[in-house]
């Protein structure tokens, strides 16, 4: 089980692609690269959900602990994603309240 | 339903108490329940709560070496029954009511998911007094 992350730049937020699982061994992976972004001064982050074949809490965790670190800087974490079952833990912890969800690429960079 | 194990059985999983086991544990649940049920909602769901549970263990065990997460599995007709416990340290999950926070945490979501997802969670005590956790999900849509 592993977890792959691409980073591209657009305009002016940087996009997270994950590809794998999200789980307790892995999400360290992606809560160190948000932190390399924060560090960076980038605060308009956008996380493509699309490729994600499972993720549970940890990854919920880490998304939370980044959105905190952008917000502290006035900026934001959007997410894309129309997996049934990635949308469904979102609702289940009322997350879906915190973070835009978006259906592509495109809208979220709208929307950040 | 297309079942191709056997109703009325049990399993027995020992898998070690580490986080690069995790996905272990959920694909092989994943793979036993697939084979039980054709509902992929049921598989996901039971996926998730066994990473949730994995996700509690290592934070009590992080310093008790060779710790061992042991799953016994039991399948009936239209249920399967899944108690889980821990060698080396008891589980603590001792208040089964999941948080309700004023605002996002980072952590804190596992129970949330685990008593959304599982029709009925409960704390039992098992042989040596260990306690138990113990998932019980419908296979009947």
């Amino acid at each position: 089980m592993d977890l792959k992350i691409d980073v591209e730049e657009k305009e002016e937020a940087v996009i997270l692609k994950l590809d794998g699982e999200v789980d307790v061994y892995t999400a360290p992976k992606l809560k160190s690269r948000l932190i390399d972004l924060v560090d960076q001064s980038k605060f308009k982050i956008i996380v493509n959900l699309e490729n994600i074949d499972f993720m549970d809490s940890s990854g919920l965790g880490v998304l939370v602990g980044g959105l905190k670190r952008v917000r502290s800087h006035d900026g934001a974490i959007a997410l894309v994603c129309t997996q049934e079952n990635i949308l469904k833990i979102f609702r289940i912890t009322g997350l879906v309240k915190v973070f835009p969800i978006f259906e592509t690429e495109s809208q979220a960079l709208q929307g950040v | 339903m297309s079942k191709k194990v056997p109703t009325e059985s049990k399993i027995r999983l020992v898998i070690p108490a580490k986080s690069e086991y995790v996905g272990l544990a959920r694909l092989t649940i994943g793979g036993l329940v697939r084979n039980i049920s054709d509902d992929e909602e049921v598989v996901e769901d039971i996926k998730l709560a066994i990473s949730e549970v994995y996700n509690n263990i290592m934070l009590q065990t992080k310093a008790v070496e060779q710790s061992t997460v042991n799953l016994v599995i039991n399948i009936y007709n239209d249920e399967i029954c899944i108690d889980i416990s821990c060698s080396g340290r008891d589980l603590e999950l001792t208040a089964l009511t999941p948080i309700v926070w004023s605002e996002p945490r980072d952590r804190g979501y596992g129970l949330s998911l685990i008593t959304a997802l599982i029709d009925k969670v409960e704390l039992t005590q098992g042989p040596l007094n260990k306690t138990t956790l113990r998932l019980r999900k419908s296979l009947i849509v």
